[in-house]
């Protein structure tokens, strides 16, 4: 009740000011509807964002296959796969992913697969490293994928159909639409995409060391992406978003499998976000209301058919109001309801969580620096300890820079942690204790221009530290598994970004080098520190891109370098990967034409992401984009 | 008559080939010979399970003798060995296959493919029987192939979770374990005319074979747990079978709660022991003259399987501990004293001796 109080009071305080406040007026189309906030009040947290160009040339990929393309550290499984995000050293669960400010982790499982998203459906992409991000609320403990749709009034009308071939059978069509005038804007996109996935690999693991066809890896999947916009006034609209997919896979032959594999999988997802954004020049109120429905139907001949799901649904008030000229209030209320059905639960298992965040943001203080400082608290069945984060900017000239932040973040257990029916190998554990945790990151930023040559370098230096890590391990009497607040986790390590651009009439040429340590531990039953790092984490990573365009034509190539890793104590062996693409554009008037081929794993190399799930070896794919314009 | 009697049940006993347990000691020597490959099951979809072995003359443990050997994994979840001749058959549970090596040198020699969920294999004449829970966990069979081609020839249905195998008296007995469901059947299958000869009813889900020295066949039953309420469990009991007349001589009832895994028997055959498997407390011994159960177990602890070295009596004890990381595996003396423990690879789950 007193919260209640505090949060009523607070929203009342903003509101009183913006009517204060609303003076000028502002035209809706000035603020960034699909802005992320953290983008608006986050200060010292390191954001890498997909490039516009690569997005926009790459409609026809997966999001992973997007955020290795460009030069994201991201584990890319490959068609059909499994995708997870696990960002400086921890698990997927410690990385949130939100599309448009609302959360696709599931309850279930704390996890989002990313391969499920097309690239086409996103306008921008970008991976917020470190927990600065408190006001996204559990799981953002160690980063955040953010996806974001484009403001529609901002769009031109356009008209566009993205068809490719590739190889192993792999046959995809993106199209879409977007149409508007000044009060209403409405836009479509489909996406739909096949393939057998059946590349021929040499079998390592094999007797006979053969040449096999891999087996049980194809996919179809089926996409769609409405959007409307209306502008409700002059200062307010209102934005309906949808998504509705299936995708439907088969669960890949292990190498040492000597029988295909006959494991099913379709997921059903259904996101839908209503959003009401009223602004002026000095207060932003936005609500949203959403719905989140993520279906696993898993087929398996042992287990026959088990049917998981779960409904999320979340109404967020969020208020920003400008104090004097260079600060910034934001006050927001969250209530999440989340519900899930399994075979695996006792009964139908239901969640509610409400949270209120604060935000404070001062910008250009001496015109050198900017800080924020954020909090976030939140409700679930009983009072979670406030999580915070400060960050701060500084500016010592044109050139350098430093930003900093560190964060206290949570993560609640998951319903399948809390609510999973004891059977003959595990059970749930209702009495765990949420995570929690701190971040921190340091990086200091050079940019120069030397002439035609943009150099930009950023070394960050970051720490993450964990604990109530939630671990699934056997009871030591029943040896049944189940959850518990057992593990600690600890990851530092250093990140090297390397940005040279260069432009000289009409030849652009970019390269993104990167590079990353990470030193990551948890620690044991025993007490003791790992020898190894969690399972699949890279010591060092390594990335190269290179764009060149020339007139109409651009080249790019990129090349990652995953260093050793381990899995259960075993070390996995380094790889790279290479992909090689070449664009030709034509424009006519509102006319484009774009064909496309690229060439993936150039160089042929034989590796596993997933230890004894095959790769592809070299392979091909060929688009082409017909677009149309309004000028 | 006493000493003629001894003497059938020992001429018996050359005939009978139980899998993956410690009967099998006619290994050749080699590298690998004096000691015990120690089975790792892995875990699931890691592909990990591995071999190690103990060497005797030099108490040292040898990790992943399979992969350094071979270069290239052994397969996912390693569920039992058995040796025959020259050769150590590795029935790999999730890979669907039977990796086939060179016992002295552990050097790859053949792979039978094709398989379905494999358990446990038994030899008889030139042919391997392996029995296999399918695909679906219930509807089991038992494969037969052939030890030259290493081909599957036959396969044949045979009851729900086919677990244990033994041949006793040119006839093939199979525990049907349950699989994902119960069944409660010991079938006897007859290598001749490949058709089931009989079926008899013991307790529910039995799991493992063991002979005493009077030439019976025991039966170790698990019971069946119904995890959501365990009033409905069904109870584990050893049972006893005549191999020649099918009767069924003696029941012992463990437990209703209580739902062990494995059985073996001493040197002389007139110990049984039994225990291991989830949530089941310690390994038990009973005389084979015993009426019940013991009211303590020789060894207490939760284990995920043992292993009896009949050679010595020595039992090993295998601790998955937290199913991730390196496991444990203790040797006990006969009396039950601890003698020592060795870290090993991870979840093992047996040790198959050879000489």
């Amino acid at each position: 009740m007193r919260y209640c109080c505090w949060v009523l009071l607070l929203l009342a305080l903003t509101v009183l000011r913006a009517n204060g406040a609303g003076a000028d007026t502002i035209n809706i189309d000035a603020v960034e509807v699909s802005r992320p906030r953290f983008e608006v009040l986050s200060v010292g947290a390191t954001v890498q964002p997909v490039d516009t160009f690569l997005l926009r040339i790459s409609r026809n990929l997966s999001l992973p296959e997007l955020l290795s393309f460009a030069g994201l550290n991201i584990n890319n499984y490959g068609p059909g796969g499994l995708s997870t995000v696990a960002v400086r050293g921890m698990s997927a669960s410690h990385t949130a992913v939100v599309w448009d400010e609302i959360n696709l982790q599931s309850p279930m499982n704390g996890q989002f697969n990313l391969s499920v998203v097309p690239a086409c459906f996103l306008d921008n992409a970008s991976i917020q490293f470190g927990g600065s991000g408190v006001n996204y609320g559990s799981g953002a403990m160690t980063g955040i994928v953010h996806l974001g749709s484009a403001n529609l009034f901002q769009q031109p009308d356009q008209l566009w159909f993205s068809p490719a071939l590739g190889s192993f059978g792999n046959k995809s069509v993106g199209m879409g639409y977007k149409w508007g005038n000044d009060r209403l804007a409405t836009s479509l996109k489909v996406f739909m995409q096949e393939s057998d996935n059946d590349f021929p690999f040499k079998n390592t693991a094999d007797y006979y060391q053969r040449t096999i066809r891999q087996t049980n890896a194809g996919l179809k999947q089926l996409g769609f992406f409405p959007q409307l916009s209306v502008r409700t006034s002059d200062r307010s609209l209102m934005k309906v978003s949808c998504w509705v997919q299936e995708y439907d896979k088969d669960i890949q032959t292990m190498m040492t499998s000597s029988t295909p594999n006959l494991s099913h999988q379709d997921d059903r997802n259904v996101w839908l976000n209503v959003l009401w954004k009223y602004a002026d020049s000095a207060y932003v109120v936005t609500v949203r209301n959403a719905y989140v429905y993520n279906s696993i139907l898993y087929t398996d001949p042992a287990q026959g058919t088990t049917d998981n799901y779960s409904r999320s649904y979340t109404s967020e008030l969020e208020s920003r109001v400008g104090i004097r000229h260079n600060h910034w209030l934001q006050v927001g209320l969250n209530y999440t309801f989340d519900q899930a059905f399994s075979g695996g639960y006792i009964g139908n298992v239901k969640r509610s969580r409400t949270s209120l965040f604060l935000q404070y943001k001062i910008e250009n203080i001496a015109r050198r620096l900017n800080i924020a400082v954020g909090c976030r608290e939140e409700y679930v069945s009983h009072f979670i300890p406030l999580v915070y984060s400060s960050g701060l900017e500084y500016r010592f000239s044109q050139r350098w820079r430093v930003t900093a932040n560190i964060s206290r973040n949570y993560r609640i257990p998951t319903l399948n942690d809390l609510y999973w029916k004891e059977d003959a190998f595990a059970r749930g554990n209702p009495d765990l204790q949420p995570e929690w945790g701190w971040s921190g990151d340091f990086a200091l930023h050079h940019r120069q221009n030397l002439g035609e040559l943009l150099l930009e370098i950023s070394p960050v230096f970051f720490y993450n530290y964990i604990n109530n890590w939630i671990v699934w391990q056997p009871d030591a009497i029943t040896g049944k598994w189940e959850p518990v607040n057992k593990s600690k986790g600890k990851s530092e390590g250093v990140e090297l970004r390397l940005k040279l651009d260069y432009n000289w009439q009409q030849f652009h040429w970019t390269t993104v080098a990167s590079g990353q340590y990470t030193y990551a531990r948890s620690r044991q039953s025993n007490g003791q520190w790992s020898s190894y790092p969690p399972d699949y984490v890279p010591v060092y990573k390594a990335g190269l891109n290179q764009l060149l365009s020339y007139r109409n034509v651009t080249v790019g190539y990129i090349h990652n370098y995953t260093g050793k890793r381990y899995s259960l104590g075993q070390r996995l062996p380094s790889y790279q990967v290479a992909d090689l693409f070449c664009q030709y554009t034509i424009l006519k008037r509102q006319f484009r034409l774009n064909l496309q081929f690229r060439v993936n794993n150039l160089w042929n190399e034989f590796y596993q992401v997933r230890q004894y799930y095959a790769m592809p070896l070299r392979n091909y794919m060929f688009t082409l984009m017909f677009g149309f314009l309004e000028k | 008559m006493k000493k003629m009697k001894h003497l059938l049940y020992l001429t018996l006993g050359l005939f009978v080939f139980v899998a993956c347990n410690d009967d099998n000691e006619s290994g050749p020597s080699g590298l690998y010979s004096n000691g015990a490959f120690i089975l790792h099951e892995g875990n699931f979809l890691k592909s990990n399970a591995s071999v190690g072995f103990l060497s005797f003359a030099t108490d040292s443990f040898t990790e992943d003798i399979f992969s350094t050997t071979n270069n290239r994994p052994l397969g996912d979840v390693l569920q039992s060995m058995a040796i025959y001749k020259d050769k150590g058959y590795l029935v790999l549970n999730n890979s669907n296959k039977i990796e086939v090596v060179t016992i002295s040198d552990f050097k790859q020699a053949g792979v039978v493919e094709g398989l379905s969920s494999p358990r446990y294999v038994a030899f008889y004449q030139n042919g391997g029987y392996v029995t296999q829970w399918g695909s679906d966990g219930v509807h089991g069979t038992l494969a037969i192939f052939d030890i030259a081609t290493l081909k599957v020839d036959t396969t044949i249905a045979i009851g729900s979770g086919p677990e244990g195998i033994v041949v006793i008296n040119n006839k093939i007995w199979i525990a049907n374990g349950g699989g994902w469901g119960i069944d409660s059947t010991v079938v006897v299958f007859d290598p001749a005319t490949l058709k089931v000869e009989k079926r008899i009813v013991v307790g529910y889900n039995p799991k493992h074979f063991t002979i005493d020295r009077e030439g019976h066949l025991w039966v170790l039953c698990s019971g069946n747990a119904d995890w959501t309420d365990s009033q409905n469990d069904k109870p584990s009991s050893l049972v006893k079978i005549d191999v020649n007349s099918y009767s069924i001589l003696k029941s012992v009832t463990i437990g209703k709660n209580a739902h062990p895994d494995k059985i073996a028997s001493n040197r002389d055959k007139n110990i049984i022991y039994y225990g291991a498997g989830y949530g089941f407390n310690g390994i038990w011994k009973m005389s084979i003259d015993a009426t019940g159960v013991e009211n303590s177990p020789l060894i207490e602890g939760y284990f995920y399987g043992f292993s009896v070295n009949s050679a010595n009596d020595e039992i090993y004890t295998f601790d998955a501990k937290d199913f991730a990381s390196k496991g444990e595996m203790t040797r006990y003396s006969a009396n039950g004293t601890k003698i020592k423990s060795y870290t090993v690879g991870i979840i093992p789950n047996a040790a198959v001796f050879n000489k």
